[in-house]
């Protein structure tokens, strides 16, 4: 067999194994979508049936993101969530400090109702 | 069958009856033992299922106290009279417990809140107010008590309990209670955590309205898990939101690492636009990443009813079965998994009572988290069944734990060590 042959033996083996493995993922995709509620507990290959099936569902949520990012939401994920975390953050330093100006602000009305001689509490 | 086998039945009736005496006493004796009684409730590392899931049902309503005793509360807090600070306060309180008592008010101008969109002014409020000298009764009385409960800590049978410790624990965990602002904080932190959540609703903190002793957050109507059936009827529906409770849940300790670890009813109602609306953050459970992968591992084997697999990844969290032990607890745990777990709808509390109690007649110590957890686990199982009464709340575990166990199942170092064999099967395959 010639080295050319040989090579696209390799490359049709290759293919072989691909197909195998997609005709393979497809049905283990369909039989995991036709489970009926506990039926992933009957064994592993159950089991592996209903993770192809929940990972085929997170595939097609990939397939969404990605297709908006492509429309012009340009955003990277990772970063997003870092932002969003960052903002919640800031925004509960701003609630702590309004809470404190608040305290300071009741300190200061009680210390010029005691100078005064006037009723606390009263603004 | 399971129970008179292993003799548990007859101890299960005698601590479900000491439990029901001790819940009626601690109702008869006060605020400040309810509260007491609500924090052995969350501790089922120190007492026995039976106790912990009795007294998680105690009813905290007090006697409300005179508007004027809370209006004193506000004024000292803020400087300035209820009138100043809201548009309108209603005197009628709305609920009064041990700790707290909570009015209406109106918002008087727009506040961005941390976590949602802008509160307009004149969106009603909840504010809820410490009662006045609360925390200063509580401890007095548990001084009161503590000279009884160190002569009983000298008792070979509540040794174990460390009674003095719990006590100084307990008066933390009031102190905090009696903080507002740790609720508040803990509130804002599982509304962000739920953002993206469209049946998820938090009431959104005031926080220039919100002190020590006083937290003011948007008022929330809705139907409490009692009159469930009434939101059915008015087209609410109950499997949807008792499934994506269980979910928020699972989500919370297999995902975020932070969870609502007391989410009994009265924590919890539905919004006239079908949304779960959750109040009370006083107390909430983490979990570490590496815990998560374990705790995934211990729902996943309890599902499939494999003792042996559940008790050795409960080893991670630190339930530690002592050798000579372990045969006899692992042929009671299959048992017990086989009898509560095994018909449909599992019985979720039954297995968890039935599991503590084995651990307890082992004297196996449970660790706090893990108690916690199992607490959390059927509290959340219960107000699921109070909305939409054949939920399996397993169910909902299994997208989050099957995740993370295939998370641990492809890690690369083991991928390396099972590829050889995995080609092997494959050539095979291909070859017949």
């Amino acid at each position: 067999m010639s080295d050319n042959e040989e090579f696209m033996r390799f490359l049709a083996s290759w293919a072989l194994v691909h197909e195998a493995a997609d005709e393979g993922w497809k049905a283990a995709v369909a039989r995991g979508l036709a489970q009926e509620s506990g039926d992933m507990e009957s064994g592993p290959e159950a089991f592996v049936d209903g993770l192809s099936a929940i990972i085929a569902e997170r595939k097609e949520l990939l397939k969404v993101e990605l297709a908006q990012s492509a429309d012009g939401d340009t955003t990277h994920l990772g970063v997003g969530e870092r932002l969003d975390e960052l903002r919640f953050e800031v925004g509960e330093l701003r609630g702590r400090f309004e809470s404190m100006q608040a305290t300071l602000d009741a300190i200061l009305e009680r210390t010029k109702s005691s100078s005064s001689g006037g009723t606390p509490g009263k603004a | 069958m399971f129970g008179s086998r292993f003799g548990l039945a007859r101890a299960h009736a005698r601590r479900t009856a000491t439990a029901r005496q001790l819940r009626a006493g601690f109702e008869e004796l006060g605020p400040a033992w309810i509260k007491l009684g609500q924090m052995m409730s969350v501790r089922p590392d120190l007492f026995s299922a039976e106790w912990v899931f009795e007294l998680g049902a105690l009813q905290d309503n007090v006697a409300p106290l005179p508007a004027a005793d809370i209006r004193r509360v506000i004024e000292s807090e803020f400087g300035h009279s209820p009138e100043t600070l809201f548009a309108s306060f209603d005197d009628e309180p709305v609920a009064s417990a041990s700790i707290a008592q909570v009015h209406r008010a109106v918002l008087a101008r727009d506040y961005r809140p941390v976590v949602g969109e802008l509160l307009p002014a004149g969106t009603s409020l909840a504010i809820k107010v410490v009662r006045p000298g609360v925390e200063e009764s509580i401890l007095g009385d548990m001084a009161a008590a503590r000279p009884v409960i160190e002569a009983l800590a000298k008792f070979g049978a509540v040794q174990r309990f460390n009674l003095p410790a719990l006590l100084e624990e307990f008066s933390a965990s009031l102190s905090s209670e009696c903080d507002l602002r740790n609720e508040a904080r803990a509130a804002d932190r599982f509304a962000f955590d739920f953002r993206d959540d469209a049946l998820v609703m938090v009431p959104r903190v005031v926080w220039p309205l919100t002190s020590k002793r006083v937290m003011a957050m948007e008022f929330v109507e809705g139907w409490r898990l009692s009159d469930i059936d009434d939101a059915v009827r008015k087209g609410i529906d109950g499997r949807a939101l008792a499934v994506h409770g269980a979910d928020v849940f699972m989500r919370g300790v297999m995902v975020l690492g932070r969870y609502h670890a007391d989410l009994h009813p009265a924590n919890v109602f539905v919004t006239p636009d079908g949304r779960i609306c959750y109040l009370d953050f006083g107390i909430v459970g983490r979990t570490a990443p590496s815990q998560r992968q374990a705790i995934a591992q211990v729902l996943g084997a309890t599902v499939y009813g494999d003792a042996d697999r559940a008790l050795r990844y409960s080893a991670e969290l630190g339930l530690c079965v002592p050798a000579e032990k372990a045969a006899e607890v692992r042929i009671q745990v299959a048992a017990l998994m086989a009898k509560t777990l095994g018909a449909s709808p599992r019985d979720v509390k039954g297995f968890a009572t039935g599991f503590l109690g084995i651990m307890n007649d082992a004297r196996v110590a449970i660790p706090v988290g893990y108690g916690l957890l199992i607490k959390a686990l059927v509290t959340v199982e219960g107000v699921a069944r109070a909305i939409y009464p054949d939920i399996d709340i397993t169910e909902a575990a299994r997208p989050f734990a099957t995740g993370l166990i295939a998370q641990q199942m492809l890690r690369p170092e083991r991928i390396a060590e099972r590829m050889p064999a995995a080609l092997r099967a494959a050539l095979r395959e291909l070859a017949s």
